[in-house]
This record gives structure tokens, sequence and C-alpha cells, in this order.
């Protein structure tokens, strides 16, 4: 008996250990890219100014950010858009704190990879956090002279999730307080008029 | 001596403004259907809340502002800018009830840019906003490009000579029909039919894209609201980059082009005048003007060595000149683009180009195409005079609509209102600049906002100084409003308090 | 007196003028901007 207990501890601990590790990873928060989508849109493309300019144009990086939208296929390739801004992980509808707008990039990838993406981020969506590793163009040739990034490799970082947005019970009790006042005013309004002139309107 | 205003020019002014806003909580049960049927009850009760604060204030002032006498001049005009003011405070329930706003005032900025057609917005997290939000945010670029008044003329108003009055408060001064409400009804035709046609051609377009039709049609129908209205709203942050289609920006082109143009020439085009198109003096001055700015931006951008090739290259410039020349504010760069890529001489032109506008009584907004060729004329006649003999009579004629001869009054109504703008530009580029932002950067946020435009080159953020958020805002609605009727409010408001 | 144009026929007429409006507008303005787009395939050609 006691010969079984320990590796039977051992085994079930382990167990749970797997069991967890994907839900604590889930909470772990997702690193910032580098270069972030702001730090692409600014790339200087001025002849001359090299501290900044043609830095990242034509090289090969890693961008990870939430799905947005929709994918839009068209042929072998499709188009999607990764958001990393302060949204990606959760939406303003979920308690996100308010940061500015949406930042993020037009991707330009097999169509294919995209089958893997199960949700795309909108009001009652957080879309899939997906990586790609691509090509970044400040002005595409191929895609007249959109900046973009031409996605070789697609990974899943985090799925998406539906989202929901409670109404708050003042709401509720506003909303009906002024039905009330509304309809108040307007009985109000059409027998003062008939009051004041029976046969002409205005 | 200022005459005060006495309590029946208060009833009279109380009583339309009431109107029009019962107008814009009717409008707004367009959102609220659209949120009920995508299911978005926390949106749809932000919109019931937003839709009765309307009723209470519209049937509230009706009630307590009962009066039978008719609309002078400057009650038209005090109506038109105050019911503009009560619109946007009112407006921007929905905005600041959707937890996406930073602040009253970034409402307050957002809804008066949808009015003004103007496009810059500071609503955060766009990319997740409510269907209903959206269809809010696109219906304030349609009905505002329309005007207030004028959908206020069609459904609420008796034809009586005092709603003339307020037509003209807000901006428009062109009768396409002797009766002002069959105006209205006139440019109500030409901007439905144009919304059942582009909404088809881009919802068409989107779904060979890849859009699924129901995201094809919503956002063709926004796009197109965005177009026309020469707003430039669009339903995600990347506005109409999302795309990435040249068949889709030549749609958009065409929509937000002839938006641009005066319903008057519409008007014309529709009932058998169609030389109009190529004899007005607005067309006219308009395509030499953006002929000409494109040019340059893109010998400057070639040299620069931007683009690629030279389709993109043209893609990109006559694009954003055109959206910005029309003053509609679309854009398939990113906004920073303006600074890092076109540099400070790409954004002086297009500057330019935003500063001179569309045409006159359009969605558009600027100095405006007839004003450019009245001045142009006048400059022409000027030099003429001083090289003819003293006896002769130089007369110069322009062509809009009808043939017209310029006259010194013309002429100097002309000039006001352009160095109105100016002045308006410079102060408020001058305010940017003082912030720290560099001068061509104040300058075109500045001129962006005044002639409605919306382009940005970054400057406009949520996180911007609160002062330069109400400038930008005051801008747009002078801007829009074409001063005078703002003049008559603020002149109203001095004789209530000083007149005798 | 003349005859008075039948109601049915001006309403024809109208929304036919309507039409063609659109369609002249709409070509004027493509047509216009293929021209611009030649004007300046041209200007890069001779500055490049």
């Amino acid at each position: 008996m006691r010969n079984r207990l320990v590796p039977g501890m051992l085994l079930v601990t382990m167990l749970f250990a797997l069991a967890a590790a994907p839900a604590m990873a889930a909470d772990a928060p997702i690193p910032p890219n580098n270069p972030t989508s702001t730090q692409l849109v600014n790339t200087q493309n001025v002849p001359g100014d090299i501290t900044k300019g043609l830095f990242w144009n034509g090289k090969t990086v890693t961008f990870h950010g939430e799905a947005i939208g929709e994918v839009m296929v068209r042929g072998d390739y499709a188009w999607i858009h990764l958001n990393d801004d302060a949204y990606m992980e959760k939406n303003v509808e979920e308690g996100a704190t308010l940061a500015g707008y949406n930042s993020g990039m037009a991707i330009w990838v097999p169509a294919e990879l995209t089958k893997q993406i199960d949700t795309y981020g909108d009001y009652k969506h957080e879309g899939t956090i997906v990586e790609i590793t691509g090509v970044f163009n400040a002005a595409c040739k191929e895609h007249g002279g959109d900046m973009d990034i031409h996605a070789t490799s697609l990974r899943i970082i985090r799925p998406g999730h539906l989202v929901v947005d409670p109404i708050a019970p003042w709401k509720v009790w506003l909303a009906l307080a002024l039905i009330a006042l509304a309809f108040g005013l307007w009985r109000l309004d059409r027998m003062t008029r008939n009051r004041i002139s029976p046969h002409r309107g205005v | 001596m200022i005459v005060r205003p006495r309590k029946e020019d208060h009833l009279v002014i109380g009583k339309y403004t009431g109107k029009v806003i019962v107008g814009v909580g009717l409008l707004m049960c367009i959102p609220l259907v659209t949120s009920i049927a995508f299911a978005e009850w926390d949106t749809a009760v932000d919109f019931i809340i937003a839709i009765s604060a309307c009723m209470v204030f519209g049937f509230g002032t009706q009630a307590l502002c009962r009066t039978h006498k008719d609309l002078s001049w400057s009650h038209g005009l005090v109506v038109a800018s105050g019911s503009w003011f009560f619109a946007t405070a009112l407006g921007a329930l929905p905005h600041f009830l959707s937890g996406h706003a930073g602040s009253y005032l970034d409402t307050l900025f957002d809804v008066m840019s949808g009015y003004t057609t103007t496009g810059l917005y500071l609503l955060q997290d766009l990319d997740h906003v409510a269907n209903g939000l959206n269809m809010w945010r696109h219906l304030l670029t349609y009905a505002g490009g329309q005007g207030i008044v004028v959908i206020a003329l069609t459904f609420l108003f008796k034809g009586t000579a005092g709603a003339y009055k307020v037509y003209v408060g807000e901006g428009k001064d062109e009768r396409l029909l002797p009766n002002v409400i069959q105006t209205a009804r006139a440019i109500w035709l030409v901007s439905l039919t144009w919304l059942g046609l582009g909404t088809l051609f881009l919802g068409v377009r989107g779904m060979m894209l890849g859009q699924g039709p129901v995201r094809a049609f919503l956002q063709g129908l926004w796009v197109f609201m965005g177009a026309w209205s020469t707003g430039g709203f669009a339903p995600q942050s990347y506005n109409t980059f999302w795309f990435h289609d040249i068949g889709y920006e030549v749609i958009c082109v065409v929509i937000f082009i002839a938006g641009s143009f005066n319903f008057a020439m519409h008007w014309a085009m529709w009932t058998g005048k169609r030389e109009e198109i190529r004899k007005n003096v607005e067309t006219i001055s308009f395509f030499i003007t953006l002929t000409v700015t494109t040019l340059v931006v893109t010998f400057f951008l070639a040299q620069a060595n931007i683009y690629p090739d030279a389709m993109s290259l043209f893609r990109k410039v006559f694009y954003q000149l055109a959206s910005a020349h029309t003053t509609t504010g679309f854009s398939t760069i990113y906004s920073r683009s303006f600074v890092t890529q076109w540099g400070p001489v790409g954004l002086i032109v297009t500057t330019i180009a935003m500063a001179i506008g569309a045409s006159a009584c359009s969605t558009g907004g600027g100095i405006k195409g007839i004003r450019m060729g009245v001045i142009s004329k006048a400059l022409v006649q000027d030099v003429r005079r001083m090289i003819s003999p003293e006896s002769s009579v130089i007369m110069e004629k322009y062509h809009h609509i009808k043939d017209t001869w310029l006259s010194d009054g013309l002429v100097r109504g002309a000039m006001t209102v352009t160095i109105a703008y100016l002045t308006l530009y410079g102060i408020g580029a001058i305010i940017g600049a003082m912030y720290g932002y560099p001068l061509e950067q104040a300058a075109f946020e500045m001129v962006s906002a005044c002639s409605n435009t919306g382009l940005s080159c970054g400057i406009t953020q949520p996180f911007m100084p609160d002062l330069l958020k109400v400038v930008y805002t005051l801008g747009m609605w002078l801007g829009r409003l074409e001063f005078m009727s703002v003049f008559a409010l603020i002149g109203y408001g001095v004789a209530v308090v000083r007149g005798k | 007196m003349a005859d008075m144009p039948r109601p049915e026929a001006t309403r024809r007429q109208q929304i036919t003028d309507y039409a063609l409006g659109i369609i002249h507008e709409s070509l004027w303005i493509l047509g216009w901007c293929l021209l611009a787009y030649v004007m300046a395939v041209v200007a890069i050609a001779v500055f490049r």
C-alpha cells in the first residue's frame, strides 16, 4: 500500500499541474510586440533620415494582435487585420480601461492559414490573438502602396471568446423615467395646442 | 442701440428649436432598430434613453413656447445654430452611454464632427463598437450633410416664409424650386437615390472582396453615408484602408466627388441641363485646383521615392487629395504617414486643398469653389480694368446654373467670408503650435477641422489637450454654418444681456 | 387648347432625366479621374 501511495500522489500532482498550466498560462499577460504597430506606422520613408528611416521596410518581423472584423479571402490569399492595442485581450464592454485609439496592421496571408482563426473581434466578440511572421512593406508594390505585412506563417496564441455587454440597471430605470416624462410632455403639448388654437395647427 | 429681444422672440426660437430636436429624436429610431436587430440590448437601452431625452426637450420647449409668430431673418439664423447646439448635446448621449468615450467633451467633439460632416473622432476602441452606435455615427454625417434643418423642414415645418430663413441660416441658400419645402424634398430625392445606388455598388463590391453579405451591405451603407456626406466616418479604425482594393476606392471617389457638388447643380443635371457640370464655375474651379494640387504632390513624392511605382503613387496621392479637396476625409494611408511619408510639402499642399474645399450648398466645407471662382474672376476684372482705357466699362461674368454678372457686392461677400475662414484657420494653427505641435501639422489639423474635412496627421487623439478639442469643435461648427448663424446666436445672447 | 401631356409620360420622362443625370455625372467624374491619372503618369515619367 505504501509503495503505491507516493507514486500515486506524484501522478495526481502531475496531472493537476498539467491541467492547471494552460489555465495559469492564459492569465499571463502577452508581451508587447517588437516592433509595435505604432512603431511600424511611424516608419519614416523619407530618404536621408536614417534614424528611423527604412529600418523595418523589407525586413522580416514577427507581429501578434487580435484578429479584428473578418477575413477577406481573395483567391489563395486573404486579408486579416491584427490589432495590438490596449483592447487586444479585453474590449471596453468587458471592462478594459480606455487607452486611446485602436492600432494594428494589415496582414496578407495564405488563406489556408486563416482557417485556424475561430473568432474575429467586434462588439460581441474578443478576437483570437494571432501571431504571424512575415515581410513588412512600408509601401507594398503588390498592393498599391499599402503599408502591410506579407505573412508566411501563422500561429494561434490565444483563442477568442464571446463578449457580453451587461445592461446596467440604472440605465433601465432612467429609460423608463424619461419615456414617462416624454409621454407626459407630449400629451401636454397636444392639449395646450388644442386649447390655444383648436382649428389652426402649426 | 442694441434692441433687447422680447418674449415673443424667445418663444419663436424655442418652438422651432424644439421641432428640430424632435426630428433628431426620430432619427435616432434608426440606430435603435439596428441595435435590436443585432440583439445589442445595452446599446438599445442607450438609444431609448437618448430618444426620450430628445422628446422631453422637444415637446417641453414646444409646450412652453406657444406662439403663432413666424420667423424673421435673425430668428432663422439663431434657430439654425441653436438647434445644432442642442442636437449636439443630446446626440452625444448614445456615445457617452456606450462607455467608449473618454469624457462628455469627447462625445460633443464626435457628434459635432458627425453633424458638420468633418470626420475627426475621439471615440476609443472603434473596432469593438456596436452596430447600433456605428449606425448612429454614420447617420449623423448623412443627416448633417443634408442639414438637420432640411430634415426638419421636410417633415416637421409648414411651408412658411420663415422656414426659408432657417434653411439659409444653416449655410445653404440655393433655391432649387420656388418653395423651400419643395427644395428640401428635391435635395432628399437626389440624396436617397444616390444612397440606394451607392450602397448597392459598395455592397456588391464588398462581397466580391470577401466580405459576408450582412457586413458587406451594412458597411457599404455606412461607407456610402461617409462618402456622400463628405463626412469621412468609416466603420473600422482603418477607415477605407480596410478594403485594400482599387475598385472600392474608385466607387468611393465617384460618390464623394458627387457628394461635394452643389445640390442645385445635381438638380440641373437631373432636369435636363446636362451641360451644367462642365460650365459651372464651381466644378471648373474644383477640377483645376484638384489637378494642380495632385500634380504638385505627385511631383514631390515621386522625387522622394516613397511609393514603388506610378500606379501606387497615383492611387495614394489622388485618393488622399480628392478626399481632402472634397473635404471628405476618407484615407487609405495611416494618419501619421502624412508626416512620416508625405513630408512638409505633401502636408502643406493637402492643407491648401482642404482649405479651398468643395462646392457651396453641398455637403462639403471649406472656402468653397464659388468663392474661388468669384475671387479669381474679380482679379481678372481688376487687371483688365487697369490695362484698359479709363472710359471703358469692364464687366466679368460667371456661370453658376445661370450666368451672373460680377458685382462689387458679390465680390465683397465672397472676400469677407474667405477672410473669416483664413482667420479661423490661422488662429487654430497658432493655438496648436503653442501646444508644441509643428506649425505645418497644427495648420493641417485646424484646417481639416474648420473645412470639415477630417483627415488627421496624428494630432487628434483622445489625450490631446482639452482646449484644443474645444477649439476644433467650435471651428467645425463655425466652418459648417459659415459663421453668420453662429454670430447671430452670439449677438442674440449679447442683446438679451445688454439690450434695452 | 393643345393636348395636355399625359401625367405618366411626364413622370417617365422625369425618371429618365434623373437616371441620365446620375449617369452623366458619374461618367464625367470617372473620365476626369482617368485624365488626372494620365497627367500624373506623364508627370512622373518626365520628372523621375
